[in-house]
């Protein structure tokens, strides 16, 4: 069941109905839960128990953590906390990829298991690290309620794909009962049909002909791999961006607010700030949890060097258990000690905000980035690259409807950039917004790819 | 009171919502058919075709039996050579059964008046436009009223003459009916071709090609030339005989005897077609194809006819092999449940003769000499 599933749309339509109908905050909270067990059962009912386990775990960590002053248990407890979470995603999802790179190290074959990864794992168990890690900080206090703490992880906008939710931002408000949106709703629905669009209709269209070109580069040459690059960046963008755009809407419809997690990531104008502006939650996440505690931008700059690499090197292992994310880490880290470095040593004064050159270079580096997270293997990535030097007449798209579409889609995405969806909203009459709202899914819905296709960050 | 007043609002706003998008959501419907949809649907492309040349007095509407089997060149030169001036069409699309031809029928009521014959070959069991809920052809076809006319013919099946269920059938239907209201995914169907092109996508431009001299046959060169195909087509032949005699036995029998294969709402429907071809023209015929496949609904349907014959319907039956024994040799056929062109031009010539000895004999109207005028047939621009 993902968001543009018909069988979403009904699931959502009852658990909306219901919420609102119920006026106690412990019943809300329990037909939430219920909603998010169903939610995550529709997926694969087998893991969960897993889920569970990380509810429990986090639940007693951060409970004993805050039950004792004794710095070495709560260390203690802490550590251990963070090892379960921590354990099961690794053996999950990295399991057979260190006995894989182990086997190819010592050359020894070892078994490879056959294990099932759990979707949304890497974002619940983010969702648990970091309110272990928040408690031990003394950032939260813990909630007794364990309701609240198995929301918090199991919260279905957010359970499969993020963003990745911190405590301090979601469990005070499930502490009161929370208001209808009212004319909130307005501005909600229109976020969630943007996040339709780009999803159902943007990257599902393009995921085809990206399809075709990664699965036989061999068959292409350079301007289909042009066009494939280009289409990637485009579909993953709209697929990741357009999921939180649904998350953030589904959760607001319910009372409940979520930080966004993208802002035009490609018109950033450097490597750093492009950061900045993609998937924004995992990036605070990997700052604060990892970059920070290793000594962020303390010490020298070999220090400083080698906590970037170290951040971006994980943060590319958490998006898949393969080397080829992890060298899209590095590619990453990379790119952003040479922007420092220049920064540093060859600007003058402050970056500025906006740089048809610095969006370009920018841009171009992440779509390089892209062919390596997208290929299958490094086979596949060598594959790709070799083609892109290969003159052949393209035959994925003809070059003139690749242009226009290359042409639209920038247009669209500087006047998002200008937009103030708010402001859009809060202008219309609600007789009005009904009416319209009607004609754009009347009028998008014939564009949408209706072989449902799964989000690529589930794989995550 | 406050939060009822929020609700009510809130109804009202989702109505308005609703009628908003319906309406929206017609206005783009008929434009993607202006665009090109209307000619990827297999069934209204040969169906425009069909009626847009007035030199055409003969509608042949069957499935793949009648597509492939049916030749109209061949059958109209037979025709001139007896004196009739017939200008037949070949309005047989794979998979056509008796639900998908009623609205053809009544399509036909309202738009064309130079049609003098129908010719009904009723394929009970072929249900592809339930098969397929994602081609344009079921989206096109499946609006409310076709969508219960269709499951309610699936329901009527005692036993079903495929291996898929009949909640499979129904759930293609509601699926095809939310695609026909809300026209989800449409563009990229008109931009694109479908997996199974032969049943569900009539392309215009290999039509020009394809069919400008065949008058929307499909036209198939193929045989039964291996001769393990060829034993294991005539074991199937000599199967069919045994259990065609057998089912004729019963022809005096009631019609509860007949089988729980065909029941009687099967017929039905396919009475329905006949009372609304006869408001077209009283001359409407209906043919069984050769065809060994289903002798237990095929043949069960011949034998209905024979125990309770339909006031004043000719009857054109080419089952029997015992009487037809050209249309059942393999080099004439393409696979048991089809001829191939060879065998077309044979079928077409025998059934013009039959065709025309009925119109002698004063069973069928004579035409008018109209669609002797010219010979060759072009295809018509219909856009």
């Amino acid at each position: 069941m993902i968001f543009t599933d018909a069988k979403f749309f009904v699931f959502f339509a009852i658990a909306f109905g219901v919420y609102w109908a119920i006026t106690s905050n412990c019943w809300r909270k329990l037909w939430l839960l219920a909603c998010s067990v169903v939610f995550y059962a529709a997926w694969d009912w087998r893991f969960l128990g897993l889920v569970l386990l990380v509810i429990v775990n986090t639940y007693a960590a951060t409970l004993l953590i805050a039950g004792t002053d004794e710095p070495v248990r709560r260390r203690h407890v802490l550590i251990i906390g963070i090892v379960i979470s921590l354990g099961v995603l690794a053996f999950f999802k990295y399991y057979n990829f260190f006995i894989e790179s182990l086997s190819h190290l010592v050359a020894i074959r070892m078994r490879i298991q056959d294990i099932v990864l759990p979707i949304g794992i890497s974002f619940y168990t983010f969702h648990s690290l970091s309110y272990i890690i928040d408690t031990y900080r003394g950032k939260i206090n813990p909630t007794r309620d364990f309701v609240d703490v198995a929301l918090y992880i199991l919260f279905f906008p957010q359970l499969v794909a993020g963003p990745i939710v911190r405590a301090p931002d979601l469990l005070p408000q499930m502490r009161e009962l929370r208001p209808f949106p009212g004319a909130n709703l307005k501005l909600l629905l229109l976020l969630f049909l943007v996040g339709y669009f780009k999803k159902a209709v943007i990257s599902d269209n393009f995921s085809s002909f990206v399809d075709t070109f990664y699965e036989a580069p061999d068959k292409f040459g350079a301007v289909d791999g042009l066009m494939a690059v280009f289409f990637y960046a485009v579909q993953i963008y709209c697929d990741f961006s357009g999921y939180t755009d649904m998350a953030i809407a589904t959760a607001g419809m319910l009372g409940y607010r979520l930080r966004p997690n993208f802002n035009h990531p490609y018109l950033a104008p450097n490597i750093a700030e492009f950061w900045r502006r993609w998937h924004m939650s995992l990036s605070s996440w990997l700052r604060d949890y990892l970059y920070i505690p290793l000594g962020g931008n303390q010490g020298g700059p070999i220090f400083q060097a080698r906590n970037v690499m170290i951040t971006m090197l994980l943060g590319g292992l958490w998006h898949g258990a393969s080397w080829t994310f992890v060298l899209w880490g590095a590619l990453h880290g990379a790119g952003l000690l040479v922007w420092r470095f220049w920064r540093r040593f060859c600007s003058k004064g402050e970056s500025p905000r906006y740089s048809v050159a610095g969006n370009l270079l920018t841009f171009v580096f992440v779509c390089l980035g892209w062919m390596l997270f997208r290929a299958s293997s490094f086979e596949n990535f060598s594959a790709v690259a070799q083609r892109l030097a290969i003159p052949v007449a393209p035959s994925l798209m003809p070059w003139p409807a690749a242009l226009g579409l290359a042409a639209a889609l920038t247009v669209v995405h500087v006047a998002f950039y200008r937009l103030d969806l708010e402001s859009v909203t809060a202008g219309m009459s609600n007789v009005g917004f009904a009416i319209g709202y009607g004609i754009a899914v009347a009028v998008i819905l014939p564009f949408v790819n209706v072989a449902v296709q799964p989000f690529i960050y589930f794989q995550f | 009171m406050q939060t009822q007043a929020r609700q009510v609002g809130g109804f009202w706003l989702i109505a308005i919502f609703l009628v908003s998008f319906f309406c929206a959501s017609s206005v783009v419907g008929l434009l993607l058919q202006q665009v090109g949809l209307a000619d990827k649907d297999i069934v209204d492309a040969k169906y425009r075709q069909a009626i847009a040349d007035p030199r055409v007095n003969l509608l042949f509407l069957g499935a793949s039996l009648v597509d492939m089997g049916f030749d109209p060149v061949e059958f109209d030169a037979v025709m001139r050579k007896r004196g009739l001036c017939v200008s037949s069409y070949n309005l047989g699309i794979g998979g056509m059964t008796v639900p998908e031809i009623l609205p053809l029928l009544k399509r036909l009521q309202t738009s064309s008046n130079h049609v003098h014959y129908v010719f009904l070959a009723p394929s009970f069991w072929s249900l592809e436009a339930g098969r397929f809920p994602n081609s344009i052809r079921s989206i096109d076809h499946f609006d409310f009223s076709n969508a219960l006319a269709f499951a309610g013919y699936v329901a009527s099946f005692h036993r079903m003459p495929s291996s898929i269920e009949a909640k499979e059938y129904w759930n293609n239907i509601a699926i095809a009916t939310f695609r026909h209201y809300t026209n989800i995914g449409l563009v990229r169907l008109l931009l694109t071709t479908a997996p199974n092109k032969y049943y569900y996508e009539y392309d215009f431009r290999e039509a020009f090609l394809r069919q400008a001299h065949l008058k929307g046959q499909s036209r198939v060169e193929r045989f039964i030339q291996a001769t393990k195909d060829i034993e294991t087509y005539q074991v199937a032949l000599r199967q069919f005989i045994v259990e065609r005699a057998k089912i004729l036995e019963s022809e005096s029998a009631s019609a509860e005897q007949i089988g729980d294969d065909f029941p009687n709402e099967l017929f039905d429907y396919f009475m329905q077609a006949v009372t609304i071809a006869r408001t077209i023209t009283p001359n409407v015929v209906a043919v069984e194809p050769p065809t060994i496949t289903y002798p237990a609904i095929d043949i069960s349907f011949v034998a209905r006819l024979r125990s309770t014959p339909v006031q004043a319907l000719p009857f054109l039956d080419f089952s029997d092999p015992g009487e037809y024994p050209e249309l059942f040799e393999p080099e004439n056929r393409y696979d048991g449940s089809h001829l191939n062109s060879k065998g077309a031009v044979v079928w077409s010539r025998l059934l013009a003769d039959r065709v025309a000895a009925m119109i002698e004999r004063g069973v069928l109207e004579a035409p008018s000499s109209g669609a002797c005028g010219a010979q060759d047939w072009k295809v018509p621009d219909i856009r």
